[in-house]
């Protein structure tokens, strides 16, 4: 109650108001305020719920703490574009290699837009590790991503708060094989088969989803309008695309990678006769573009190169491209080991003949980064033109999406003895329509309605009972390697304090939050890499986080021990009770 | 927007408001009245036309600008729920302690069919009336809603009670009734919660059944607690703060005022009848000068 209280008042006496209070208050020590910014409850209740209880729990403790609720692409463009922000509660999209932390926190990547250290955060330290383990394979490298987990769980330019399970339903009178792949993953389409013996196709998929992004935006590289991209996904194919452990050939036929020399090469040979979407064939110089498009989307012709916002991680691992003939491309990937190096080629390609021509300088009305966006950045790539299984056919702004199949694929062609033969038949229907529904609510109870087959999207935990409602309706879990997070913009003081951020993270209860807002859906996160092989022993969730424990019982935040530990770290309090800016 | 339509619940709405519209025909307008109506009501809408033109004007400008006004609200970026929180508090959480399921059918039917009747009824009631000032200034006082409501949409970014408290404040409606998250037109607009419309429209409706309770002192009777049902609906399913409805009630007052002060003592307006005459004759021009045409090739064709 206590807390609820000094809430009101706080928020009240944000921003503009805040700085008139101070003044008419006689130029007494300012009061440290930060903003918390997240999504609606419509949009993520796991996200508006722990931010809420941050917002809460600082003002409890003194710290006017503001709380802004954006819409997923306004709280991307804050946080991953204009570095607009001070803490923000968020969900970050992980792969299964331990590589995706490079991008995340090496502080080479601080100045890039996109979700390339969004947090600006520098550490010697975690760049020296980060560095390591893409060097290095097998024991070696789980031992630098060891150290490189403790240095970040110590450090905390990130707060992992849990890795929720994905969760999703279908059912299953027209299509089986729902199991096989999340439906947030594109390979998910092609584990479908048709039920009942026959192996004719259907007309139709139908699913649906509460992100109605792709309705007006199949932008691959952005990172405002693109999260999971399961759409793009299935329009854009990579060399490779990682499932059973390991990536396996997809575009390409097959790879070599030698790592003998002094950098590690990757000899890439492409499928025979592939195409795209328009017909064009698609050759080695799509694939050498598209790696130094990503890396640098003027490709030479600005004043500085522009990294696109997304996919970057992966490309900058190209250090240059050798076209050898029209199917085989050679990749020069620096001192990269061969999980890394694989990493790499999970890319998706581009067209070389449509995107070439957006290197231009851009802009679009509300985003404010630097150096400049191209066109490619901003461009809505609303009739996207690619190569995947499946192809763009029509869409409605906020209402609808269609694709349809794409027969010319590889996968659509008779093929024997391919290396990518558990996805054998490819697609199973000759349509696939996306539905844009406002709640995951309204989403199960479009599958229940048998309007859709499944839902697109994982529905968040407090919908799983709605779910059981239907005895039709079979529901899917499965672990996933995102993660819900505190992240925090280290530029801004005095977030860039390691002490501040460890003490933030210890306001909250991570095993009460996975018992109550994830409803047991999701494991406890101490590291990015929570829940893999990859977490050392030390670093294991044990009814309570080893780095960052909750400083309360059972939930209950103890306020008095709380502003003693800020105040040993050297955070003052005035007389009442306020947190003082510094 | 076709796609996205659920047809079986419009259907039932449509069914339910129809019976109660009815009832209202018997108990509340009248036989005498009805009678004369089916009389009279080619010259009546004849004789108010203009200000129904003015309001289908207003809404379909409305839906244009609230589907498509988000990337301008984004950019103007006045974000008001933290200043609504502050003065709003826990009112909202504090009602929906007391939600039992029961309660929450009830409001549920209150927020979408007592409503729409609320809002619909009037048109039949004040066309039945004998002279049609109520008519019109009912038609003014909804275009007033409409046009300042949207203005204060595109103004503001204000999320709900539900969006910015939850878990304390849940989405009752919405966890019992999914669908209707639909019909409401939710998809874009969750941003749009100050003023509360609901409570405008409704209270708007309530001010003027009192402006005409001598000739419909039932009405009065009726659409008053049904009005503050709404009012207090929008709370406690989680949709509006009390802001919102505080700031409903003050449209609501403005509206009425504002469509007494548009009229004379007949509900007329010499602009709205000018521009609306206007509007009609640019129509219909083509149409008689088709017909002068024809009827000339014809003369020419028998002579």
């Amino acid at each position: 109650m206590l807390g609820t209280a000094a809430g009101v008042g706080a928020t009240a006496a944000s921003g503009c108001l805040g700085l008139l209070t101070d003044f008419l208050g006689g130029g007494g020590p300012a009061q440290l305020s930060v903003t918390i910014k997240t999504v609606p409850a419509d949009t993520d209740p796991v996200m508006t719920q722990i931010a809420r209880q941050l917002v809460n729990r600082l003002n409890a403790i003194g710290v006017n703490a503001g709380f802004e609720l954006l819409s997923r692409a306004q709280l991307r463009q804050d946080v991953l574009m204009n570095n607009d922000y001070d803490i923000y509660v968020g969900e970050f999209p992980a792969h299964g290699d331990p590589d995706f932390m490079r991008p995340m926190l090496h502080s080479v990547f601080a100045g890039e837009s996109g979700w390339q250290n969004p947090f600006e955060y520098s550490d010697l330290t975690v760049d020296e590790h980060l560095t390591a383990q893409r060097e290095q394979s097998g024991s070696d490298r789980k031992l630098a991503v060891g150290d490189l987990q403790r240095a970040v769980a110590r450090e905390q330019p990130i707060g992992v708060i849990a890795h929720p399970e994905e969760i999703w339903t279908a059912r299953d009178d027209r299509f089986t094989g729902w199991d096989e792949f999340p439906l947030v993953n594109p390979l998910s389409y092609l584990s479908l088969q048709t039920r009942g013996q026959t192996t004719d196709r259907r007309e139709r998929l139908r699913v649906t989803t509460t992100n109605g992004t792709p309705t007006g935006n199949l932008n691959p590289l952005s990172a405002m309008h693109r999260y999971r991209g399961t759409f793009t996904g299935l329009l854009y194919d990579s060399l490779g695309e990682y499932y059973d452990g390991t990536v396996n050939p997809w575009l390409a036929r097959s790879w070599e990678i030698d790592t003998s020399g002094e950098t590690t090469t990757a000899t890439v040979t492409l499928r025979s006769s592939l195409r795209w979407h328009d017909g064009q064939p698609l050759t080695a110089s799509d694939v050498a573009f598209t790696y130094r498009f990503l890396n640098d989307t003027t490709l030479g012709n600005g004043e500085t190169a522009v990294p696109a916002p997304r996919l970057r991680g992966r490309a900058s691992i190209v250090e240059e491209t050798t076209v050898r003939d029209a199917r085989t491309v050679e990749l020069q990937l620096g001192s990269a080991a061969r999980p890394v190096a694989e990493r790499v080629l999970t890319t998706p390609i581009l067209p070389a003949h449509i995107w070439e021509s957006t290197t231009a300088q851009a802009s679009a009305a509300g985003l404010d980064m630097t150096p400049y966006p191209t066109e490619a950045i901003v461009a809505d790539n609303s009739t996207p033109v690619g190569n995947g299984v499946l192809q763009f056919e029509g869409s409605t702004d906020g209402e609808s999406l269609v694709l349809t199949r794409f027969d010319e694929h590889f996968m659509h062609r008779n093929r024997s003895s391919d290396p990518a033969e558990r996805f054998d038949g490819g697609i199973p229907f000759n349509r696939l329509s996306v539905r844009i529904v406002p709640s995951d609510a309204a989403a199960v109870e479009l599958v229940a309605a048998d309007e859709v087959d499944a839902t697109a999207m994982s529905i968040a935990p407090n919908s799983v009972s709605r779910v059981g409602n239907h005895d039709e309706l079979n529901l899917f879990t499965e672990k996933s390697r995102t993660f819900y997070h505190v992240g925090f913009n280290t530029r801004q003081v005095p977030l860039g304090n390691g002490h501040f951020r460890r003490l933030i993270m210890r306001l909250l209860d991570k095993g009460q939050i996975v018992e109550e807002a994830l409803d047991g859906y999701g494991t406890h996160g101490v590291t990015p890499l929570s829940g893999t092989d990859w977490v050392p022993a030390d670093l294991t969730w044990d009814g309570e986080d080893p780095q960052v424990p909750f400083i309360g019982e059972d939930g209950e935040l103890d306020e008095q021990r709380a502003k003693e530990l800020f105040r040993e770290a050297g955070f003052g309090y005035d007389d009442n009770g306020r947190m003082i800016a510094r | 927007m076709i796609v996205s339509i659920p047809w079986p619940l419009l259907r039932q709405i449509i069914l339910i408001v129809g019976i109660l519209v009815v009832l209202g025909f018997v108990i509340i307008i009248g036989f005498d009245r009805l009678r004369r109506l089916r009389y009279e009501y080619r010259e009546r809408l004849a004789a108010v036309y203009p200000y129904i033109l003015l309001l289908a004007i207003t809404l379909v400008l409305n839906s244009f600008i609230r589907n498509n006004g988000q990337g301008l609200s984004w950019l103007l970026d006045i974000q008001i729920t933290g200043l609504i929180y502050s003065i709003d508090g826990n009112l909202v959480a504090t009602i929906q302690s007391y939600a039992t399921d029961e309660l929450t059918q009830f409001f549920t039917y209150i927020y979408i069919y007592g409503y729409v009747f609320l809002m619909v009824f009037p048109f039949f009631a004040y066309l039945a009336k004998d002279e049609m000032q109520s008519f019109r200034e009912l038609m003014l006082a909804y275009t007033f809603n409409y046009t300042i409501g949207v203005i204060c949409y595109i103004l503001f970014i204000a999320y709900g009670p539900r969006n910015w408290l939850y878990p304390d404040v849940r989405s009752l409606m919405y966890i019992h009734w999914p669908q209707s998250q639909i019909i409401t037109g939710e998809i874009n607009s969750n941003t749009n919660v100050f003023p509360s419309l609901h409570s405008s429209i409704a209270l708007t409706v309530m001010l003027l059944a009192n402006r005409t309770r001598d000739t419909y002192p039932l009405w009065l009777l009726v659409s008053t607690p049904l009005a503050i049902c709404v009012l207090i609906a929008t709370m406690y399913l989680g949709i509006h703060w009390g802001v919102d409805v505080v700031a409903g009630a003050v449209l609501a007052v403005i509206s009425v005022e504002g469509a007494k002060h548009l009229t004379d003592d007949q509900g007329r307006n010499r602009y709205i009848d000018g521009a609306a005459a206007r509007i009609v004759a640019a129509l219909l021009y083509p149409l008689y000068v088709a017909r002068e045409w024809l009827s000339e090739i014809r003369a020419g064709m028998d002579s």
